[in-house]
């Protein structure tokens, strides 16, 4: 049933207290591979033809987030790898990071997520960077709960020993410059 | 250490669902008091968890900040389009065009109106609008679309590429007198055919599109007047440019828009007076040298480019 016009732009106004997010989860997704804008504008208009599908269940931040996963599973990441990426285009997630002593630890988290199978990182990324309950992570994707708990343990196990792999790395680094001072 | 707590919580019970949902906050307190004991008596888990936990904080300082980014207005815009279809009933449209020559009644339109028919001239504005059609009946992923978004220094704006085709500052047209705001802009290039559209809007959510593409045109230029129950068109040659202008207009309303546009494009004089109420329309006939324009309902813009200040949102937690 279509929405009231009064319905459509409430819910139109939600909407776009989201679009932050949303550009935020695309990049997510996305991993540098296109533009985060083109997707979150297919997750809007989407959104909008499918508003009156939203039953005010659950927050309306992880119906799109569910619909925006859609959006990329189906068309966008076909048209997106199909696609030359220009440089102009490609928003790489380290690209966030400043030069702060923080950022250099991030920029290592972001290298280290690169090496992840991308189902774990978007798992680990709806509950750690979003906070979604696992609940609302496996809606998102259309997956058992059960399997975003095994996604997102596999996601932090892997994680974690990529960055002792670089710390370790860094330190050898960090000896062989220093023996050499001495 | 706690006697009762280990007989509440044996490590038996202990699983990965506990560890996760500590790190991520989902233990109630007294579960995560309990869950705390137990760590400090297993340093081995209590390393695990607080690699995991500041694995979360690191990838929330990384991704955060981009929810404080700028929003483009292009996808604000989104939000702002009119539910109603901008053609409703197109596939009727074709079959029943009527082209009407806007003529005499004042304003620059009624000084020209002994001006050659161009489209039965060398049909280019034909050829144009079909362009317009074809791209509009394809869907999205088949055209040959270069998005566009404006970034600080203005450099992909389509309205530059223009100007550079034409050697002449080109802008977008104002039409704030008229009520109506642009609201997208892109350049859409369809074979060798590129051309700029431009999406306005007013207060009421009403959508018109103007499209521009090159075309010398010497003679004065002529505006033409298609109109099919509420959907029309109105196009003419202006200079170096052609001018399509598409929406739910009367011709009364297609005349005064394209007189504004006219002079926001600098092409008329300044003071130019407003066409009068009783403009004379001089009969409607059929269009026969131009193909018909076949459009659809799909007919959406895809790229905008203006940059708007985002509203700071906060964009962590949500569930």
């Amino acid at each position: 049933m279509k929405l009231s016009q009064q319905e459509q732009q409430e819910v139109n106004w939600m909407i776009a207290r989201e679009i932050p997010a949303l550009r935020r989860y695309a990049q997510i997704l996305l991993r540098g591979n296109g533009s985060k804008d083109d997707l979150v504008q297919d997750t809007l208009e989407r959104a909008i033809r499918k508003s009156h599908t939203w039953r005010r269940e659950g927050s309306i931040r992880s119906w799109l987030y569910r619909i925006q996963y859609t959006v990329f599973l189906n068309a966008f990441w076909k048209r997106v790898n199909l696609k030359e990426v220009s440089s102009e285009e490609m928003e790489k997630p380290s690209a966030v990071v400043d030069s702060q002593e923080t950022g250099l630890e991030c920029q290592r988290m972001l290298k280290a997520l690169e090496n992840l199978k991308s189902h774990h990182s978007e798992v680990l990324l709806l509950v750690a960077v979003e906070g979604f309950s696992y609940d609302q992570a496996a809606k998102i994707m259309d997956v058992p709960v059960g399997t975003v708990r095994s996604r997102l343990s596999r996601a932090r196990e892997d994680l974690r020993a990529e960055m002792k792999q670089t710390t370790l790395h860094n330190d050898d680094s960090q000896t062989a410059t220093g023996g050499g001072e001495s | 250490m706690n006697k009762t707590l280990d007989n509440i919580l044996p490590m038996e019970t202990i699983d990965e669902r506990d560890l996760h949902a500590y790190v991520d906050g989902f233990l109630d307190d007294q579960r995560a008091r309990q869950f705390e004991d137990y760590l400090k008596r297993h340093p081995e888990l209590r390393a695990q968890v607080e690699d995991y936990l500041q694995q979360n904080r690191l990838l929330r300082e990384a991704f955060e900040p981009q929810g404080n980014d700028p929003v483009p207005l292009r996808l604000l815009s989104v939000l702002n389009r009119p539910v109603k279809n901008i053609w409703p009933n197109v596939g009727k449209i074709a079959a029943v065009f009527v082209l009407c020559v806007v003529s005499a009644g004042g304003g620059w339109w009624g000084a020209h109106q002994n001006a050659v028919m161009m489209s039965e001239e060398d049909g280019m504005v034909g050829q144009f609008l079909q362009q317009v059609a074809l791209n509009s009946k394809k869907p999205f992923e088949a055209m040959s679309v270069q998005k566009l978004e404006i970034n600080a220094d203005n450099q992909a704006d389509p309205l530059n590429w223009l100007t550079q085709k034409v050697a002449l500052e080109m802008q977008a047209p104002n039409l704030a007198a008229e009520g109506y705001s642009i609201q997208w802009r892109r350049l859409v290039t369809r074979e060798s055919q590129e051309f700029v559209e431009l999406t306005y809007a007013n207060v009421a959510g009403d959508t018109i599109k103007l499209y521009m593409k090159t075309r010398w045109q010497k003679e004065a230029p002529t505006l033409e007047f298609v109109q099919k129950v509420d959907q029309s068109i109105a196009y003419w040659q202006d200079g170096p440019l052609v001018y399509a202008l598409s929406g739910s207009f009367d011709r009364d309303r297609a005349t005064k828009l394209a007189d504004l546009i006219r002079t926001s494009m600098g092409r008329g004089p300044a003071a130019e007076p407003m066409p009068s109420e009783d403009l004379q329309i001089r009969p409607p006939q059929t269009l026969q040298s131009v193909q018909q324009p076949q459009m659809n309902p799909s007919l959406v813009p895809d790229s905008s480019v203006d940059q708007l200040n985002s509203q700071n949102i906060n964009a962590t937690g949500g569930s």
